[in-house]
């Protein structure tokens, strides 16, 4: 258990884990968005968005603008702390399972569980990178602050070599497990027995698609082209499409004529896009997409347009030759791939998709027909339907789950 | 090129190797060039009636197909589509052996099939290779590995396959390290005793070498002397030894200082095209043979690139029937330097290998490392 290297929170080195993880079950739980709580997360905001650096990591700012005190105070509005017949409190120690790179979106969710009233302990990736370092680094200085003196013992941040024995110490412990990272990630945890009143809350790999309407696509003047164009980047380019919620699949809705001219639009006012954003574009992630078109090309899954053969650079374009499945999910490995897909209407796209699906971004469609979509969706299918342009925003009811709620516990207290 | 068989229509009519097989180095590009195209050619029609994934890459990413005018035009695909898809072009009866390798992206392996004929193209070509390195005699031959490589033998991989197929050039072989890669000198010595005067051919995997043989003598305090003449023939790729910082230069340089040995040639070859090996000259160039070549890509464009260019390399062989690997796209980055003009007065292109692409970063929340 010495293999334990404590990156935040637990100020001796050898400190052994039991003794630590004693201390932090002993700290009491705290309300959602107890005020000692909101300071700090408000302080930790402010200190990210004013970092010298933080230019270099445009995620973590989108992550410093979300946790604003306005955007705090407002969403404390939401979860009333007593309802009069229940009083909401943390569930207590919540162990979070970070995926191998940092990623924001995870960051979001331990600090709601920080907010929630819990106290945490993260488990982050043993190989160290220069967003986590920074994280780190302006979380300590936030802690060292007077407003961090009372959330001090109550976050902790460490890592260690893939050891069954400390996972089972911690999820011996905790109340709450969240787990961010690919199914094997999910699977391998889920082995590993936890407290019998802790309950777990799982993020596995997800698939996202978009939906565009062809005759709203038509309809729009060059600027709003362009504009959607750029929201379209935002989703896709970001995290070199490797986000859950970065789209994968294109559906085109409408008449065969119609999604013809309406591609054509759409992918040259993305080209220019790209030509003005210049995203990364490495050797690897090239060979990458190119592997992958070649493997659903074998599989007879997909094919490029027409009759030149594939065109490497992306946005690489494949056409789904039969309905998606979970082969065609599991080949794609982002970095500038689109499947698309014909339908002549957007019920027809429900068929198609499975519990693996998270985020269906969309353009052009009346809120009636998306809730036709979502009544016709197979169980479990599509957590969440966004605009174009907004498929990686953060929203406190992810996967389907309201993260405040399920981070906290209600104690019955009727009114005497 | 079509070998024909009027008398019994149970034997298929497979495309042949081109020119004269016993002169590897021995044709200029203007015979070269459009014998291997034609046999190339030939294997894509061959291999699209007969594997269906391979079928249906072709039909969709080159329009060219079977008509290639140019070796560019040729089909060909990544290398790591035979970790997930089962490409094999003959029955699943005839399959005699299938070759194992587990490369460098994640845990899939890829699964190489090959049936008699395949692996009597194979023989006979590394035949010819080793023939105008080695003549014709047969060396005694040092295989610088543990004999405990060869144990399964339906299910080779790339290290086994590579000393089963090297060891027919030799005699009276010796396998020199113990099952934990050391080197069993006491053994060794033994063995050396009767070739006081003989030249010996030294086979094996380029970092096996390195650790097993070089290092383990120099740990163990180790003076050994190889015959005057003595050949070492090595492969398999450089990545452990360039993470170790060591050169080819170095390598051949220490080798020679350690051992006396002169002679250090490189191939580059690959389980996925085993026996139309690339070998490396005096000049430290590695040669295509006149049944096999290669093409430098771009990786962003996947244009093919002209001499000094680096690229991702695309290897070309004439020998697969049994499996769709006539044209394939490697993950490694060489150079070429030129057509027929190398000072060591061998025919064909001659390249040099400077490593691999690297691998794409895993990002966002789609993370497959567990725990890692």
């Amino acid at each position: 258990m010495n293999s334990v290297n404590y990156l935040l929170g637990v100020a001796e080195a050898p400190a052994s884990l039991t003794h630590v993880l004693h201390t932090l079950r002993a700290a009491p739980a705290w309300q959602p968005f107890d005020t000692r709580a909101v300071e700090f997360v408000k302080r930790f905001s402010q200190k990210l968005l004013t970092a010298a650096g933080i230019r270099e990591h445009p995620e973590l700012a989108a992550l410093g603008h979300w946790f604003r005190g306005a955007n705090l105070h407002q969403l404390a509005q939401k979860y009333p702390t007593d309802t009069g017949d229940a009083l909401v409190m943390g569930r207590g120690l919540a162990f979070h399972v970070a995926p191998s790179n940092v990623d924001s979106v995870f960051m979001y969710s331990w600090l709601l569980s920080l907010l929630a009233g819990n106290v945490n302990v993260v488990r982050v990736s043993q190989k160290a990178s220069a967003a986590q370092t920074f994280l780190i680094s302006v979380l300590a200085q936030t802690l060292a602050e007077e407003v961090g003196v009372p959330v001090q013992g109550r976050i902790v941040l460490l890592t260690y070599p893939h050891n069954d024995a400390i996972t089972g110490a911690l999820s011996d412990a905790c109340q709450l497990r969240v787990v961010w990272g690919g199914d094997a990630t999910v699977r391998t945890l889920r082995a590993i027995p936890l407290r019998p009143t802790a309950i777990e809350i799982c993020f596995p790999d997800r698939f996202s698609a978009c939906a565009i309407e062809a005759m709203a696509l038509l309809a729009l003047d060059e600027p709003a082209l362009a504009q959607l164009a750029s929201r379209f980047y935002n989703d896709a380019f970001w995290f070199a499409q490797q986000a859950c919620s970065s789209p994968r699949l294109v559906a085109w809705v409408g008449s065969p004529e119609r999604i013809d001219a309406a591609r054509a639009r759409f992918w040259l006012a993305l080209e220019h896009e790209l030509a003005r954003r210049q995203p990364e574009d490495a050797e690897a992630m090239s060979m990458a997409r190119v592997a992958a078109s070649f493997e659903y090309a074998g599989a007879a899954l997909a094919r490029p347009d027409g009759d030149v053969g594939l065109s490497p650079s992306q946005p690489l374009r494949l056409t789904l030759e039969r309905p998606l499945n979970e082969t065609a999910k599991a080949l794609h490995c982002g970095n500038g791939l689109f499947l698309e897909l014909h339908l002549p209407e957007l019920v027809k796209l429900a068929a198609q998709l499975s519990d693996k699906e998270q985020t269906l971004s969309v353009f052009g469609f009346t809120r009636a027909q998306l809730r036709d979509l979502a009544l016709a969706l197979p169980a479990r299918a599509v957590d969440r339907i966004a605009p174009i342009g907004e498929a990686l925003s953060f929203a406190p009811v992810w996967d389907g789950q309201d993260l405040i709620t399920v981070f906290s516990r209600k104690l019955l207290l009727p009114a005497f | 090129m079509m070998q024909t068989d009027p008398l019994s229509e149970a034997v298929p009519a497979w495309p042949d190797l081109p020119l004269d097989i016993a002169q590897p180095y021995g044709f200029r590009a203007d015979a070269k060039g459009p014998a291997l195209l034609d046999t190339l050619n030939a294997l894509t029609r061959w291999h699209i009636q007969r594997s269906a994934p391979y079928a249906n890459m072709v039909e969709r990413l080159f329009p060219a197909g079977a008509q290639a005018a140019t070796r560019a035009e040729v089909p060909y695909f990544p290398v790591r589509l035979f970790k997930t898809l089962e490409l094999r072009s003959v029955p699943e009866t005839e399959v005699i052996k299938t070759l194992t390798s587990s490369g460098t992206t994640g845990q899939a392996v890829s699964r190489i099939y090959l049936d008699r004929e395949t692996s009597m193209r194979q023989t006979r070509v590394l035949s010819a290779i080793m023939a105008s390195f080695l003549g014709k005699k047969r060396w005694p031959m040092l295989i610088v590995d543990s004999a405990d490589v060869l144990k399964d033998r339906r299910r080779f991989n790339a290290r086994a396959a590579g000393i089963l197929g090297f060891s027919t050039y030799g005699r009276d072989h010796w396998y020199c390290l113990n099952d934990a890669l050391e080197l069993d000198a006491q053994a060794l010595q033994a063995w050396l005793t009767r070739y006081s005067d003989t030249p010996v051919l030294l086979f094996g995997f380029t970092f096996v070498v390195w650790q097993g043989l070089y290092q383990s003598a120099l740990r163990q305090g180790v003076q050994l002397r190889f015959p005057p003449g003595s050949l070492l023939i090595h492969g398999g790729g450089w990545k452990r030894l360039l993470d170790q910082r060591v050169s080819n230069e170095e390598f051949k340089a220490r080798l020679h200082q350690q051992f006396g040995i002169e002679r250090v040639y490189n191939y580059y070859g690959m389980v996925e095209q085993v026996g139309s090996i690339f070998m490396e000259c005096e000049h430290g160039h590695l040669h295509s043979p006149s049944y096999a070549d290669v093409l430098m890509r771009d990786p962003h464009t996947l244009q093919p690139l002209g001499v000094g260019q680096p690229g991702v390399i695309q290897v070309q062989s004439a020998i697969p029937l049994s499996y769709p690997g006539h044209s394939l796209l490697t993950e490694d980055v060489g150079t070429l330097h030129g057509q027929d003009d190398c000072p060591c007065g061998r025919a064909g292109s001659h390249f040099t290998v400077s490593g691999r692409l690297p691998q794409v970063e895993l990002r966002g929340c789609s993370d497959t490392r567990v725990m890692a």
